[in-house]
């Protein structure tokens, strides 16, 4: 088995250096266009024998102009790959049944009510329509005994009606009343039914006026844990805790945790002694600078332990392996490792570990665990973990990228003015040493995330312009610990400025940015914080400002955050000053020299296009050069993929015409 | 005649005690609309447009129609669900010419009926929104104003393109977002049936005008430098002829508009701002005459310190006929270039007009409306009016209406303020729950019209209230001016004065006080009641409070740069200007926030906030959002919800009425 695996190995590097240097003279630079070449691969699902994973893997319609997924599978060997579903109409999800029967999917095929359940048989034959389900279905999980399926489904707009020719005027009576993508928010819920798999029949498990999501099955079978918040107002709050129901209509479901803060991602025991699940540090009713620990408590709730409290770091995704140990993500400076834990005596061992990032476990009763991974030059594949190894799995990015240049990319660190150190990303056009580059700060958004050393498009495709690009984890990112990522708290535009240009600093110093040709730009909290820098520091030539804001008066009632301006900055009616004083970049507008491209989606309710409007517009009455440009129909994340190739574009020309 | 009237008056009181029922919401969609009144060169008809609303496709749609001037004929000449409008004679009267989308992939097209007999035909087929249109006097070529077509005329790619804003002025309801298109003036031959282009660049040319003699054309454009950074609109002529050049007779750096040739060709009436500041909201226009070659530019209604509008030359050149806004009605004036003096032509103490007509000298045709009439067509001999069309009578045979009076009251600051009330009916035995319903602008005013509104929530058991607080035209340019940069201070004294009154007169029930209104009206309706806790319930329509919010968000910058100044330069004002919003703790009143979600003259955000901010503070509130609406609601099934939700708002927190 080794022998064969190393033989295959080394013939592959063979073939591949080969087909690399065959190729290298006709490599371009990587262009905003490639985005159309790019698939995306997702959601690893290990067959129950172990054999295959099962995965979805999206390309680009250019035509239609948006990506479809569509189903693969890949032999745990290694040797075979086969795309399961075909055609326009998406395919995504895909759970194995647990008897290895089925492997089921959701798609909107040959639906008029949105996703639908779908089954392909393993004997042979296409995918059947399981389901016809009025509202929306998001969430799906196979009984252990693969008889029964739970599903959890939003209630259907207009009650399952035909939206009128005139839309019924939208009337809005909570607290918390916009969210981006969903739109404005009414009293429709997700609850929890019970499909049954022979019979065809769904039965309600839970109702009312809360939500319910993240259903999973004990192994016997017989119950369902889920997350729930069952506060008075779950508007004001984040306190959802993990609940338990029989799996049975009329069932009365049972609290299991009682912190305050958010206990979620129920997980059980293969023995079903256990429940893992993840759990906020903080138990305020709202706090974005905080992070998950993981958690583990007796299956009726009693017992709860944190058992990463001392790592002080970001967990997600854990699986059990066995009885006895999980794995799980960590989010550590730039990177996110794969651990594992073993919940007798606690301890916590690092796994694997490097530049790069693991994004997905799974593992099943086969014992093999499959990851999702990227790296800087590669984007997330499949890949199976060996001991300490990772053995790749798929290969779905290797035809795009034997035909392009990507940029060189590295890590660094900086002190800031006030001694904080700051890890960032340093991307340039090609390695050498000592070259000056037009520079671009390219400014993550969150606050709570991190860069990380993952294939990251944009600043690929910056530095593939010729720009030397750096990411920042400025103060407020993960991955550095909590208080690092606290330090921010109600005192935007202030740290995480020194972080930024305490970055800058250093490329200057260092002989890579060419200080007469510094540009800036972000999305997101990357596009709030372009705002902020500019309005602190006039040394930037161009920025380019990305679904930001700066009036952060303007935001309060207009976007999805009202709880968290409540809680972190206080009523604007109680504490006006501190509005104002976060808002420094509109209110001394008359400070920023650089011009300016402030970008939206249209449908934005995140950060709302008036962020970007009200500066735009501060700059335009002042004689600023800037331009605002607005993506139709898009929300926070553009989704369109010419608008992604657009953004790149006009990106390139706008830094170019300032910076070169 | 008198006698006859009177008679007339009797039967329909003693028809409403026994058959008629109360206005309702649902009557809204019972009005039709009367627009654009046109008498044929021989004087004998009146082309008019007529919207109607088509319930099944919950729009309005207007058709055409022609009323004989002695009053005796009624005709109906287009049909269908396209709609057709802006009639237009042609000179030598042969055709009725008129706008349709009617068979048209671009829009709307003239359309030409031959006055012999037949259908209606499609004449242009013209890429771009055509937005005027004007014979010239031999009948053989139109001016037309056409904005630039979406796109460059292509047709609209899958995936819309990204929008690229780089304009000073970029956003304005029902337009959208402001990008480069822009109106030009073309000539199109009849004959030949081709376009000439006129004018073109970085602005926008309008209201064209031909010489009587068809060999120039008056236009309206605004060329300095940056249009969108001041309101200094022009007069210009150019000869009708392509490659000509424009020549601008007007300089004045205020707004000069709506040029108009006397018959004989001597003169070119037209209108002019009070103000010549880069923008000025608190203003009206002046009646202002000059020689058709720009010189000699007289102002002739400088004294009278009141709004004029829709000026119309009498045939004989010897008289221009114009409207006045006058504390609460609109009436007919007319100058006379030999006495150089203005004299009234028809001031009715409870009626307003629009759309001036000339027939013959000494008679005028016009659109007339009362509290209890909304607009029909009347014809005015001698100063004496005479009804030309019944459109109205169908639906309001059936109903009662709210009784109607004016009244006037003092404010804390000794302000003499004017207002309509709207009672259910004319003896008023008890106190009434009130609501003060609040006019938009604020540079307008409430008249004496009708008021489907203020009459539908009278109907419902309610004492109404309309009041013209400082800001409002009708007064003087200084009543107007009062609230200059100075938002929510002297109008709520105003608002407020008027209902110490009411109350004091016994009409209004402190004790069941409302308050609402649209637009600027929601505005202060968000001031009042964050300066004064007696409303027990608000409906504060497409209105706003934190006024930094608008900033960049609405299409009015350039009045907060004028008037305001650049926030960053001016923080405490805009920050005063917002108390509503900065003491949202101060407000106790339960509030029905409304607002159309693609309303960019007061947009959703200001409906949003104040929605917020009272539903963290617990006080009753509800927001609620007219899907694909500008500023102005026009679904009609939308019209009816907005009325009924205030009648459920104010009979859920003031108590229903008792009728």
């Amino acid at each position: 088995m080794l022998y064969h695996y190393m033989k295959r190995a080394i013939l592959s590097v063979i073939v591949l250096s080969i087909f690399f240097y065959a190729s290298a003279q006709e490599k371009t630079f990587l262009k905003p266009a490639d985005i159309y070449r790019i698939p995306s691969v997702s959601d690893p699902q290990l067959s129950p024998d172990g054999k295959w994973v099962a995965y979805s893997v999206s390309i680009v319609d250019t035509a239609k102009d948006k990506r479809v997924s569509h189903l693969w599978m890949q032999s745990w060997d290694g040797k075979e790959v086969i795309e399961l579903t075909h055609g326009d109409e998406a395919a995504s999800t895909p759970r194995w049944s647990p008897d290895g029967k089925y492997l089921a999917f959701l798609s909107a095929r040959d639906s008029k009510n949105g996703s639908q359940l779908w089954m392909i048989d393993r004997r042979g034959g296409e995918g059947y329509k399981v389901t016809d389900i009025k509202g929306d279905l998001s969430e799906y999980a196979w009984s252990p005994d693969s008889k029964k399926l739970v599903l959890v489904i939003g209630d259907p707009a207009n009650k399952g009606k035909e939206e009128p020719k005139t839309p019924k005027p939208i009337v809005i009576d909570r607290y918390h009343f916009k969210q981006d993508i969903e739109g404005y928010l009414q009293h429709l819920h997700d609850h929890l039914y019970l499909f049954d798999v022979n019979a065809r029949k769904l039965d309600t498990l839970t109702k009312g006026d809360k939500d319910e999501n993240s259903p999973v099955w004990s192994p016997d079978s017989k119950t369902i844990a889920f997350v729930s918040n069952r506060t008075a107002d779950p508007d004001k709050n984040q306190n959802k805790d993990i609940f338990t129901i029989d799996a049975r209509p009329n069932a009365t479901m049972l609290q299991l945790t009682t912190w305050k803060g958010r206990d979620a991602n129920p997980q059980w025991s293969p023995d079903g002694r256990y429940i893992s699940y993840l759990r906020t540090t903080s138990d305020a009713n709202y706090m974005m600078y905080d992070h998950n620990v993981l958690c583990i408590m007796d299956a009726v709730g009693s017992n709860n332990r944190v058992l990463t409290q001392q790592l002080d770091r970001p967990v997600a995704g854990q699986v059990w392996k066995d009885n006895k140990n999980m794995l799980f993500m960590v989010i550590d400076d730039r990177q996110r490792y794969l651990a594992g834990i073993n919940v007798n005596n606690g301890k916590i061992s690092t796994l694997i570990k490097g530049m790069y990032s693991i994004s997905d476990i799974n593992t099943n009763a086969s014992g093999n665990v499959v990851v999702a991974e990227s790296d800087p030059y590669t984007p997330a594949e499949m890949f199976a973990v060996e001991g300490d190894k990772l053995r790749r799995l798929t290969f779905h990015h290797q035809a795009w990228l034997n035909t392009v240049k990507l940029a060189h990319v590295s890590g660094f660190q900086s002190r800031s003015v006030d001694g904080t150190d700051v890890s960032g990303i340093l991307f340039k056009p090609d390695s050498v040493a000592g070259k000056k580059w037009p520079l671009i700060l390219f400014i993550h958004g969150g606050p709570v995330g991190q860069d990380e050393y993952t294939f990251d498009i944009t600043r690929q495709v910056l530095a593939s312009a010729g720009y030397a690009v750096i990411g920042v984890n400025y103060r407020g990112s993960n991955g550095r610990g909590l208080d690092y990522c606290k330090a921010i708290y109600a005192d935007w535009g202030n740290k995480e400025v020194k972080d930024l240009l305490g970055a800058v600093d250093y490329m200057e110093r260092m002989g890579i940015a060419d200080p007469n040709r510094l540009g800036i730009g972000g999305w997101s909290y990357g596009g709030i914080l372009t705002d902020y820098t500019i309005a602190s520091d006039t040394r930037f030539k161009a920025a380019a400002s990305g679904a930001g804001s700066a009036l952060q008066l303007s935001v309060y009632g207009s976007d999805q955050y009202v709880l968290q301006y409540e809680n972190e900055i206080g009523a604007p009616w109680k504490n006006a000053d501190k509005w104002i004083q976060i808002s420094y970049p509109f209110f001394h507008a008359d400070k920023i020299k650089t011009p300016v491209m402030f970008m939206s989606g249209l449908r934005d309710f995140n950060v709302p296009t008036i962020g970007s409007e009200q500066m735009y517009q501060a700059l335009r009455s002042q004689g600023i050069p800037t331009e605002l440009i607005l993506y139709p129909n898009q929300f926070h994340g553009l989704t369109k993929p010419s608008y992604q190739v657009d953004r790149l574009q006009r990106y390139i020309e706008w830094y170019s015409k300032y910076l070169k | 005649m008198l006698f006859i009237v009177a008679v007339f008056i009797i039967s329909a009181d003693t028809m409403a005690q026994t058959a008629k029922r109360s206005f309702k919401p649902v009557d809204l969609l019972h009005i039709p609309t009367l627009e654009d009144p046109q008498l044929s060169p021989d004087g004998k008809w009146i082309a008019y447009s007529l919207s109607e609303v088509d319930s099944a496709k919950d729009n309005r749609v207007s058709h055409l129609w022609m009323q004989s001037y002695d009053g005796k004929q009624s005709i109906e000449l287009t049909q269908g669900s396209d709609p057709a409008s802006s009639p237009k004679w042609t000179p030598d009267g042969k055709y009725l010419s008129y706008l349709s989308e009617r068979d048209s992939k671009n829009g709307g097209q003239v359309w030409l009926m031959d006055r012999r007999g037949g259908e209606g035909r499609k004449l242009t087929d013209i890429k771009g929104s055509l937005e005027d249109y004007v014979w010239s006097p031999d009948s053989k070529k139109l001016a037309l104003i056409i904005k630039d077509p979406e796109n460059k005329g292509k047709p609209e790619p899958k995936t819309p393109r990204p929008i690229k804003i780089d304009r000073y002025h970029f956003k304005q309801d029902v337009d959208g977002y402001l990008q480069h298109l822009h109106s030009h003036l073309y000539i199109y031959d009849i004959a030949t049936k081709k376009l000439d282009t006129l004018t073109k660049g970085d602005m926008d040319d309008s209201s064209p005008v031909w010489s009587p003699d068809g060999k120039t054309i008056a236009f309206v454009s605004n060329h300095t430098v940056d249009p969108d950074r001041n309101e200094n609109s022009d007069i210009f002529t150019i000869e009708a002829k392509s490659g000509a050049e424009a020549n601008q007779l007007t300089t004045f750096t205020g707004r000069d508009s709506s040029p108009l040739w006397s018959p004989d060709g001597k003169h070119i009436a037209y209108l002019r701002s009070t103000s010549d500041a880069d923008y000025f909201i608190y203003q009206h226009e002046v009646l202002c005459l000059m020689d058709a070659d720009g010189k000699n530019n007289k102002l002739l209604t400088e004294q009278l310190d009141r709004p004029v509008s829709n000026h119309v030359w009498s045939k004989d050149s010897k008289n221009i006929a114009y409207l006045v806004s006058d504390d609460r009605i609109r009436y007919i004036a007319q100058y006379n270039l030999l006495l150089h003096k203005s004299t009234v032509i028809n001031k009715s103490a409870q009626s307003s007009f629009e759309n001036i007509v000339a027939h013959s000298p000494g008679n005028w045709i016009v659109k007339m409306t009362n509290p209890h009439l909304p607009h029909e067509l009347v014809a005015i001999e001698n100063g004496k009016i005479r009804r030309l069309t019944f459109h109205q009578d169908k639906w309001l045979n059936k109903v009662k209406l709210a009784y109607v009076k004016g009244f006037q009251s003092f404010s804390s600051d000794g302000t003499l303020v004017s207002g309509i009330l709207y009672t259910p009916d004319s003896v008023v035995n008890k106190k009434l729950p009130f609501i003060l319903y609040i006019h938009g602008g604020p540079t307008d005013q409430d008249e004496f019209e009708f008021d489907a509104i203020r009459q539908v929530l009278a109907s419902a058991g309610y004492a109404v209230a309309a009041v013209n607080y400082r800001g409002s035209t009708g007064r003087g340019i200084e009543f107007t001016k009062a609230i200059y940069a100075d938002w929510g201070n002297k109008e709520v004294k105003d608002l407020l004065g008027a209902v110490d009154e009411l109350v004091k007169m016994g009409i209004a029930d402190p004790q069941r006080l409302g308050i609402g209104g649209w637009s600027y009206g929601g505005i202060l309706t968000d001031y009042t009641i964050a300066t004064d806790t007696r409303f027990k319930a608000a409906a504060s329509g497409a209105g706003s409070a934190l006024q930094l919010s608008i900033y960049g968000s609405d299409q009015w910058v350039v009045q907060y740069d004028n008037e305001l100044g650049p926030p960053w330069k001016n923080a405490e004002k805009y920050i005063k200007l917002s108390y509503p919003f900065f003491h949202a703790d101060k407000i106790k009143t339960p509030t029905l926030f409304m607002s159309g979600l693609k309303d960019f003259n007061v947009p959703t955000g200001g409906g949003e906030q104040m929605y917020q901010a009272l539903i963290s503070l617990g006080i009753p509130t509800e927001l609620v959002l007219y899907p694909g609406q500008n500023h102005g609601i026009s679904v009609p099934s939308y019209q009816v919800d907005r009325v009924q939700r205030y009648i459920g708002w104010f009979d859920k927190y003031l108590g229903p009425p008792t009728l």
